[in-house]
């Protein structure tokens, strides 16, 4: 074996303690670096996985396209894949939904639309349908059968008479819950069928597509306007191209994630470097002496530096696999448990994604993960030991003989009389570098965690549900402005006949338990500052008992609540300054009010900014007062009714208010305030326990350096503190001594770590108040944090304190001087 | 501060802390008074007009704080010219003052407390500092009884007293060693004495010898004067050693005090030469002085002057003729070395703590008939000591011996 | 007179069977209070051992030793610590400074372990007759040999113990430097009614003494 290798192995087993400390400090980094990576990328995949099962999976769609520019853009390369549909006709059967449709085989799985039986329709007369809508017309068949259905085929933008038409059934599709409650059910036909149907030149058909090569880093925009681009080379309107905006959103990753979790594994690494180069400067002391022997031996420094690297990597080889195994444990232990902790168990998405991780589908071991994060803890090795490498090399074998500790120009004047305090401050000084260097790294991983301490304390359930839901329950409105299929929906419609009038109110208000009732308005108008067709345009009407807050909330500008009550002003929220940010105080907007089949034009000067909670204005950033709203509107604009209560919960009260809905349940619903908490709750109590254990291990980490400079400082003094004892120091005096070198860390550390934490925490805070982040409203100071952090530095000290005084007695006296 | 203006200041202080107590609660008793008395108002409006119950009522509960406005002034000022009314203390201020006199008489009664507390432990310090005292002075006492260890039962506890009891100890064992020298000293003297009677014994004896044989007839001219020449050595060296033991006896029963004061070494160098110098001349020895500078040493001039004679006596005694014996004067640190190197016979290595011995002749020196007493290195040795020097003897290359005496310098030299 | 210091059938072996070394071979010692005594012997005497033992740095394997009066190896730990630095000073062979330390702090150290008060004109005293006035404030690692030689003597004299145990103190001094150092050390202990105890091999420092002890493989063979 070379001689260096020799040497690094047999230095390693001298230096036994420290590579514990070090090789503890390896793994734990190892660790963290495999488990953030592998947790984000798993629930990622995860929830990809699970939108994949559970949406369609085109991008957009064009709609109203002829059959022969349907063929045509077959050939555009950006479109990945094409799927062609038509509405052939419909069914008919009392208020029921049955289309037929021609749908080829990529629109087919594009759309998700399997067959339980048999295959698609391929020919002439062949149909697919399901048993639950043959139930509706009482017919009982299966594959092969004929079956006889009143058939309406699509005319223009209508349809014809109801003819009798015979259809043999070539498949079955499944019957979903949604069917039923959405009285819809569509039937599959054949191309030959369709295209008997289908004039050529009708414009009926609808293109689905996937733009190609994107990959799922592409981004929303980036689809958006690939479609666009493509429909205006084909004169295709605009609003004719509809996109999968759920499916989308969901299969995109945002690159904000995948920078936090690089800048986490930063962090990591950033921790691992500072302890692992610390613990080595830190004992380079005791080393030096050794390296000059072997110097002044012959050894060149390429030799010496070789030494140190090999005998760093060495303890890497053994720590980080070490580490991976520990990550593999812990992943296989949480894995199955990410997401039941997390959100409601009636979402149909979770509902699928923890299927998924039940059915194993993803797994949470991903090797590439492995690799990088081993190359990354194996890197944060060899960044530590360059600097104690350097040195190594460049030792003479003087120093060797006459290395003293904390060499330094400086010499102070020293004390007239000497006791225990000031002989640890002497020493503490004289190793300025090393004690700074200590206090530095700890206080880094302090200052982290007090600064997400105090964002996670930040995090109130309570605020933010507040923020959102302003008493403990809500009846709003429920307004649909494109539903098709439902243009009574729109707010237009359902003001002319506003279930929220006086008769409610009163009701509500009789109930037990109701303390309070506000009612809020929210009118729309049209405007050219907000453009309508990415903007609606909205005004909320606020209650007088929200005058104060109203008031209070004012930011620029001023107006009161008085002067609201004229319709001419009006209070903007300045989250809209967000979309535009050209918005003044008094400034004057145009609207045009429509108000029933009226609209008549007004003016409204701007006459401040204010700053609200969400659940005051719910998007309609520009706010009046009620009467202001009542005045320049006829219909009845009520569309919230806040209601406070008693308790922050009653299941009693709650059915009440879902019974007076009633049969409204299509424009009213109730909210609860308790649902909001609940959300926020369980949202909060993951990142709670992740950043917490994030932090407990980096604390680990930190906490590991204290113990290995307390340890090799005493290591270094052994035969001062055996002088000491010589001349008749204490068992008691020395242990009070170590700890008050110990406090003296401490308090060091505690400092920076509460002071610059907590200051960095507040601003985090307001960062992310400003960008309304999480629901983070309020500043709570994070006490328990704070607390937690002293009581641990301070026991840690005091236990290091005692067990290295009690520790040193263990050699007797004359050993250690005689040696020295 | 005296303790008579202390208890005073704080027999003030008392007093008005009480006067504060009962300043408060005669305060809340008042208060509480004029609260029944609105509520009784109150009481009384209501009974008259029942139906403004709740409105009287919420005003006074302070649900909706009535906000200033110009109309409630005028109002007010209204009713007040009117009926010459003043609206009494209103409820919240009566609240406060209550809360704020409750304060005080909280305060009151703590500090009261505190303080009778306080009295009461300096009161029990006190008697334990009397008690702590009274066992010092028992130590003393023994002490001048002769017990010196008492000092075990010292109040060591106390942190303020410790410096006293340490001094206590010292003077203690300061005592013990005196006493024990005292008693070493007398032992001494004997031993003196006897030694002393001893040695005179001889020449007193050789002496009375020649004195009766001188009338015997029978003795021819040349044999009388022999006899009269012997007796006059004999007379020498009594004479010679009666004044060596008068000094030592002197020296050790301290009635020789040695008082050491800057002075030049030189002189005391030159006397000694000339003390000896008939004396080495006679012999056929040669002196010689090495000495570049002169130095201010602590010395008392006629004793170091005496202790250089000695050695430089014993060298010369020690040494054949023909040689030289060197004197060598050189600067230390703190002190000046003088070395004295003789080419004689040298001291064997085995006896160099004994030459120092009082009476002490050696075996080699034995060898050549000597007479000296032995005492004149001891004597030295004393001397220097007291001085704050020392003396040692070394081998000289050669065979000879160098004698190293320091002298302590009374303005040192820092230049190390 | 009391005897300052006393040993009674003090056995101290290093080594194993086959290897063992006597140190300290049932060895029974009494030292006479404020006189000056030297222990003389070869190299290998087991002088050292001695000292140590009677310093209260190492454990016997059995026998009894007396300081003033007092069972030093009946004490427990704290007593042992308190008596190390109110009744003994010891002066190593090797100095023993601590680095971190300037002269003065090093001199008053073991005063500062004691919670005992500084007495600054005795120290200066000390220091002046020492000749360390100039150096003071000169880290330890930056001095000569001869230099941290004295400062240890000094600090051994400083504390104003009952006893001064010295190790070869003048060792590594040149012999003009030694003889002032033994002038000084034989001063304060008539002048402090202090008691010295010193090993040395050396005759021309021996004859110093009062008493001159002798150790041969362990034990005391002559006394005088």
């Amino acid at each position: 074996m070379k001689m260096t290798t020799r040497t690094a192995a047999a230095n390693m087993k001298y230096n036994k303690n420290r590579n514990l400390l070090i090789g503890l400090a390896i793994c734990l980094t190892t660790l963290l670096l495999l488990l953030v990576p592998s947790v984000m990328a798993f629930i990622v995949r995860a929830e990809h996985a699970a939108v994949n099962k559970v949406y369609p999976t085109w991008h957009g769609v064009f709609r109203s396209v002829d059959i022969k520019t349907a063929e045509q853009l077959k050939a555009r390369a950006e479109l990945g894949e094409i799927g062609l549909r038509v509405d052939v006709g419909r069914l008919e059967y009392e208020d029921y939904e049955l289309p037929l449709v021609f749908i080829d085989e990529a629109a087919a799985v594009m759309n998700k639309m399997e067959l339980l039986e048999g295959r698609v329709p391929q020919t002439g007369d062949e149909c697919a349908l399901s048993q639950g809508m043959l139930k509706l017309f009482g017919i009982e068949a299966g594959v092969g059968d004929e079956v006889t259905l009143p058939f309406q085929a699509a005319e223009g933008n209508g349809y014809g008479l109801v003819e009798k038409q015979n259809f043999t059934i070539s498949g079955i599709l499944p019957t979903v819950e949604g069917n039923e409650s959405g009285k819809m059910y569509t039937t599959l036909v054949s191309r030959e069928f369709a295209d008997e149907i289908i004039p050529k030149t009708e414009s009926c058909w609808r293109v689905y597509f996937q733009t190609a090569e994107l990959g799922s880093l592409g981004t929303t925009d980036d689809v958006e306007n690939i479609g666009y681009q493509i429909a205006e080379d084909f004169g295709i309107e605009r609003d004719r191209v509809r996109f999968n905006d759920e499916y989308l959103i969901a299969n995109y990753v945002d690159p904000a994630i995948v920078m936090a979790v690089v800048l986490i594994m930063l962090v990591v690494m950033a921790a691992g470097m500072i302890t692992i180069y610390s613990v080595y400067y830190i004992s380079m002391a005791s080393g030096i002496r050794e390296f000059g022997k072997l110097k002044a031996m012959g050894a060149t420094k390429k030799q010496l530096r070789q030494i140190v690297l090999r005998e760093g990597m060495c303890v890497a080889a053994m720590a980080v696999p070490a580490g991976l195994i520990l990550g593999s444990v812990i992943l296989k232990l949480i894995g199955d448990k990410l997401y039941s902790v997390a959100a409601k168990p009636d979402d149909l998405l979770v509902q699928v994604i923890t299927q998924i991780i039940v059915d194993d589908e993803i797994s949470v071991f991903e090797p590439i993960i492995y690799v990088l994060a081993a190359a990354a803890a194996l890197f944060t090795v060899y960044l530590s030991l360059r600097k104690p490498m350097r040195i190594a090399g460049r030792i003479t074998p003087i120093e060797a003989v006459r290395y003293q500790e904390g060499r330094h120009r400086r010499e102070g004047k020293g004390y007239e009389s000497l006791n225990l305090s000031r002989l640890s401050r002497r020493n503490l000084f004289l190793n300025r570098r090393r004690t700074l260097l200590t206090i530095t790294s700890m206080a880094a991983t302090g200052i982290l965690v007090m600064t997400l301490a105090s964002l996670l304390s930040c995090m109130d359930s309570t605020d933010a549900a507040d923020d959102v839901v302003l008493g403990e329950y809500r009846l709003e409105i429920e307004s649909a402005e494109e539903n098709r299929e439902h243009p009574e929906y729109s707010w237009l419609r359902i003001q002319e006949n506003n279930p929220l009038d006086g008769k409610l109110l009163d009701t509500i208000n009789a109930l037990p338990g109701v303390e309070r009732t506000d009612v809020f308005q929210s009118a729309d108008f049209k405007s050219p500052v907000f453009d309508e067709n990415t903007w609606r345009a909205g005004i909320t009407g606020v209650p007088e008992q929200y005058a104060d807050m109203l008031e209070n909330g004012i930011i620029e500008g001023h107006v009161t609540y008085e002067e609201l009550k004229s319709g001419d002003q009006v209070v903007v929220d300045k989250m809209l300054r967000h979309w535009f940010p050209e918005l003044r105080v008094g400034q004057v907007i145009d609207a045009e009010i429509c108000d029933g089949g009226r609209t008549r034009k007004h003016q409204f000067t701007i006459a401040a900014f204010g700053e609200y909670p969400y659940g005051l204005c719910n998007s309609s950033y520009l706010i009046m007062a009620s009467e202001g709203v009542e005045k320049l509107w006829e219909n009845n604009q009520n569309y919230y009714i806040q209601i406070q209560a008693d308790k922050s919960y009653d299941s009693t009260l709650h059915n009440e208010l879902t019974a007076l809905i009633g049969e409204n349940t299509d424009v009213l619903s109730v909210k609860l305030w308790k649902d909001e908490y609940d959300m926020m709750e369980r949202t909060y109590f993951l990142m709670r326990i992740a950043c917490y254990t994030f932090l407990a291990i980096l604390a680990s980490i930190s906490i590991m350096n204290l113990i290995n400079t307390m340890v090799s400082s005493v290591q270094a003094r052994r035969k001062e503190i055996g002088i000491l004892q010589a001349l008749g120091m204490s068992d008691r005096q020395s242990v009070r001594m170590l700890q008050t070198e110990g406090l003296f860390y401490t308090a060091g550390t505690l400092f920076l770590s509460l002071s610059a934490g907590c200051l960095a925490g507040y601003g985090l805070f307001l960062y992310c108040r400003n960008r309304s982040l999480m629901g983070i409203t309020n500043y709570h100071f994070p006490w328990e944090a704070a607390v937690i952090v002293i009581l641990v530095v301070l026991v840690v000290q005091l236990i290091l304190g005692a067990v290295l005084g009690k520790s040193v007695r263990r050699e007797t006296i004359t050993d250690r001087i005689r040696v020295g | 501060m005296d303790r008579i203006r202390r208890s005073q200041i704080a027999g003030f202080a008392a007093a008005f802390l009480m006067f504060l107590v009962f300043a408060a609660c005669f305060l809340i008793y008042q208060l509480s008074g004029q609260e029944a008395e609105i509520k009784r108002d109150l009481a009384a409006v209501i009974s008259r007009h029942p139906e403004l119950e709740e409105e009287l009522l919420f005003s006074e509960e302070g649900r909706e704080t009535v906000a200033d406005s110009p109309e409630l002034r005028e109002i007010i000022a209204t009713l007040e010219d009117k009926y010459n009314f003043s609206y009494r203390v209103s409820k919240n201020t009566i609240r406060t003052l209550k809360t704020g006199a409750v304060l005080m008489a909280a305060a009151g009664s703590a500090f009261c407390a505190l303080a009778l507390f306080l009295w009461v432990t300096s009161r029990r310090r006190r008697k334990v500092l009397e008690e702590e005292l009274r066992a010092m002075y028992t130590c003393l006492n023994r002490f001048s009884t002769g017990i010196f260890d008492a000092y075990k039962e010292l109040p060591w506890e106390d942190g303020r007293l410790r410096p006293l009891c340490e001094r206590i100890e010292e003077l203690g064992e300061l005592l013990k060693l005196h006493d024990e020298r005292r008693a070493q000293e007398q032992e001494n003297t004997k031993a003196l004495i006897t030694n002393i009677s001893h040695q005179l014994k001889t020449p007193l004896a050789s002496l009375r010898m020649s004195h009766e044989l001188r009338n015997d007839a029978s003795l021819s001219q040349e044999e009388r004067e022999e006899f009269y020449e012997s007796e006059q050595k004999e007379i020498m060296k009594l004479q010679e050693l009666l004044d060596v033991m008068v000094n030592v006896s002197r020296l050790e029963n301290h009635m020789i005090v040695i008082r050491p004061v800057p002075a030049l070494l030189r002189n005391t160098v030159e006397a000694a030469f000339n003390t000896v110098c008939v004396k080495a001349a006679h012999k056929g020895i040669s002196l010689a002085l090495h000495m570049e500078e002169d130095f201010i040493v602590s010395q008392d001039v006629r004793w170091s002057t005496e202790a250089l004679v000695n050695v430089l006596d014993n060298s010369i005694k020690y040494s054949p003729s023909g040689t030289s014996v060197t004197v060598r004067v050189q600067p230390l640190t703190a002190s000046v070395l003088l070395e004295v190197e003789d080419e004689g016979v040298g001291v064997p290595s085995a006896e160099y703590h004994k030459i120092f011995q009082r009476f002490y002749r050696g075996t080699r020196a034995a060898a050549m008939e000597s007479d000296g007493a032995g005492v004149g290195l001891y004597l030295a040795r004393s001397i220097l000591e007291q001085q704050g020097g020392t003396i040692r003897v070394k081998a000289a290359r050669g065979g000879g011996s160098i004698f190293q005496l320091t002298f302590v310098l009374a303005e040192p030299l820092q230049n190390c | 007179m009391k005897p300052i210091a006393q040993t009674i059938d003090l056995v101290k072996y290093y080594g194993k069977e086959g290897n063992l070394v006597k140190a300290v071979d049932h060895t029974s010692v009494t030292i006479e209070r404020g006189k000056f005594t030297a222990i003389v012997g070869r190299s290998g005497s087991g002088k050292s051992t001695l000292l140590h033992l009677l310093g209260g740095l190492d454990r016997p394997d059995s026998g009894k030793v007396f300081i003033d009066g007092d069972d030093i190896y009946a004490m427990k730990e704290n007593e042992l610590a308190r008596f190390r630095r109110q009744k003994v000073g010891f002066v190593f062979q090797d100095y023993n400074l601590l680095n971190s330390l300037n002269v003065w702090e090093n001199i008053v150290l073991p005063i500062g372990l004691d919670n005992r008060k500084v007495e600054k004109d005795f120290i200066m005293d000390i220091v002046e007759s020492i000749g360390l006035k100039e150096k003071l404030h000169t880290r330890a690692d930056k001095l000569s040999g001869g230099q941290m030689q004295r400062t240890a003597i000094a600090r051994a004299l400083a504390a104003r113990p009952a006893v001064i145990l010295a190790d070869e103190p003048t060792g590594n001094l040149d012999s003009r430097t030694e003889l002032e150092v033994m002038a000084l050390l034989k001063k304060c202990v008539s002048h402090y009614g202090q008691s010295l105890i010193m090993i040395t091999h050396d005759e021309t420092i021996a004859q110093m003494a009062d008493t001159v002890c002798v150790i041969e493989d362990g034990k005391v063979v002559a006394a005088e």
